[in-house]
């Protein structure tokens, strides 16, 4: 799964210890979900999207592989 | 890449951590003294059998604690770590398990000694195998 957390984290300046803070995990947690090694569960993907204010769709998706299999 | 290995609560909440380096502490503590006692009464006394169980028993209860300080720190953990120390104790269950096995079919078959005590030996190993295969599943996840 890709996901824009890096992106959208720069956006507003947080480095990844703001964002775990402002999440309730561990700053390794966002480090590994940010580079895609981890793909966090649902009720943390809505508590991501809540936090930036998004929509889930609007920072996660299926990468390439996923989707040329659907 | 050892001070990573011995700082299991690495990571974790600094209130969890806390908590878990000062129960594990205490149930060290407790073990090595438990162990030192039941030595002594076994070697020393030559107790009736009930003794000498009761002597075993008291050796276990601070593992015990050692377990529930584990399970407490587990329970305080985020889901990806929680992830991390499940794959790190599945690591070591197939390590452990494989190499007993084997050492079993060398012991078995090929004539290899009998260790005496060897069961003792399962769960530090287990132990170990588990604080060197978190460095590596974090190492993984990075």
């Amino acid at each position: 799964m890709k996901n824009r957390l890096k992106v959208l984290r720069a956006e507003r300046n947080w480095s990844q210890a703001d964002l775990a803070d402002r999440l309730d995990v561990s700053r390794q947690s966002v480090n590994a979900i940010e580079t895609g090694k981890y793909d966090p569960s649902l009720p943390l993907a809505f508590k991501i999207a809540a936090v930036f204010g998004l929509s889930i769709e609007q920072i996660f998706s299926a990468d390439e592989a996923a989707q040329a299999a659907e | 890449m050892l001070s990573k290995v011995l700082d299991c609560a690495d990571g974790a909440p600094p209130k969890v951590a806390k908590r878990y380096r000062g129960e594990m502490i205490l149930a060290s503590a407790l073990y090595v003294i438990a162990v030192a006692v039941s030595a002594f009464v076994l070697r020393w006394f030559d107790p009736p059998l009930w003794v000498a169980v009761a002597m075993a028993a008291a050796a276990l209860a601070p593992v015990g604690l050692m377990l529930r300080a584990y399970l407490r720190y587990l329970a305080g953990l985020d889901e990806f770590q929680r992830r991390v120390q499940m794959e790190s104790l599945l690591i070591a269950a197939a390590v452990v398990a494989f190499g007993s096995l084997t050492y079993g079919f060398l012991q078995a078959f090929a004539g290899f000694p009998v260790i005496e005590d060897a069961l003792i030996w399962v769960f530090p190993a287990m132990c170990v195998v588990w604080g060197f295969a978190q460095v590596f599943v974090r190492r993984r996840y990075r």
